[in-house]
């Protein structure tokens, strides 16, 4: 297991921001807000073109989460904040920080801040707590 | 816009539910999640694998809570939000500002989940680059079929009146 420390640097995972992805959250959240899926609707309501949703921007967060603390961490908190529209035709990217490395009861926590960001710039900033696996598996009960 | 009055203060703390959500938490649900974002963490369909963990066995991605809340939309059918309560008429448009989500334990597939929503924040009229409002915060808390809390989701919104466009801009 790494030793994680205040500090690390996150490698960078992206996503391009394709129709087709677009329909697929549409599927994968059931979130069917027409801005999500209809052009007229999203430029009516004062936006470029369609937009991710806040599920899909939460659904990237934590496959990243799991892709830096391995597969078996366990996501306690996530916060996501909106600051500016994921369109169709970007390329999504999440880059991270470790903030701190904490242990409370035996349980080993990393607090992340983490950028979202297309070619616009930054658009949803995310901070999440991960717990990592316990180093002696016996011990624990779920 | 009329300031806060004691009827929009005693919202604050108001629960609707428990509901169920309509559906089991289920694998094919989260397979289209996990496609969605191109997730291939095995801990989520392999059992095997699962079961080696120290998380004992296989369990739905934890940032569908809210995915696993959403109605059908056929066949139509109006349901209550504690938005409704809010009764702010003046401020037609909403947007999210923030979600945050906490997680007690995973979420496994075949449990069947309620949730309640609670209006836990409501504020004095603000003005943004946006227009002018009041920002409104939703919690839902979920629990499974042995009554553990499974995790809260509380949405931060602006629910306001889109400012005027200037000409040009």
């Amino acid at each position: 297991m790494t030793n994680w420390k205040a500090g690390d640097a996150l490698r960078r995972i992206e996503l391009p921001l394709t129709l087709r992805r677009a329909v697929q959250a549409v599927a994968g959240t059931r979130d069917y807000y027409p801005v999500h899926h209809d052009e007229e609707a999203a430029s009516a309501s004062g936006a470029r073109t369609i937009f991710f949703n806040t599920m899909f921007l939460q659904a990237f967060a934590g496959r990243a989460a799991n892709e830096w603390f391995g597969n078996d961490a366990f996501l306690r908190r996530l916060d996501v904040a909106m600051r500016a529209p994921n369109y169709i035709g970007q390329t999504l990217a999440a880059e991270g920080t470790v903030v701190e490395v904490r242990e409370s009861d035996g349980v080993k926590l990393v607090d992340v801040d983490c950028t979202m960001s297309t070619k616009d710039g930054p658009t949803t900033g995310v901070k999440f707590t991960v717990e990592l696996a316990p180093d002696n598996r016996g011990q624990v009960s779920t | 816009m009329p300031v806060l009055t004691d009827a929009h203060k005693s919202v604050i703390g108001r629960e609707l539910g428990p509901r169920p959500t309509p559906y089991p938490v289920n694998v094919a649900m989260a397979r289209f999640w996990c496609e969605m974002v191109e997730d291939e963490n095995p801990i989520y369909f392999d059992e095997a694998y699962a079961r080696s963990t120290w998380l004992h066995g296989t369990f739905a991605p934890p940032p569908m809570l809210v995915a696993w809340r959403l109605y059908p939309v056929w066949p139509e059918v109006k349901r209550e939000s504690p938005l409704d309560w809010l009764e702010l008429p003046d401020c037609p448009a909403t947007i999210a500002v923030n979600a945050v989500q906490e997680y007690f334990m995973p979420v496994r597939y075949g449990d069947t989940l309620t949730f309640t929503s609670q209006v836990v924040g409501l504020s004095e009229e603000k003005t943004t680059w946006l227009g002018t409002g009041h920002f409104v915060s939703i919690m839902d808390t979920f629990h499974n079929q042995h009554g553990q809390a499974i995790g809260t989701h509380t949405f931060n919104l602006f629910v306001y009146k889109p400012a005027p466009r200037e000409e040009g801009k």
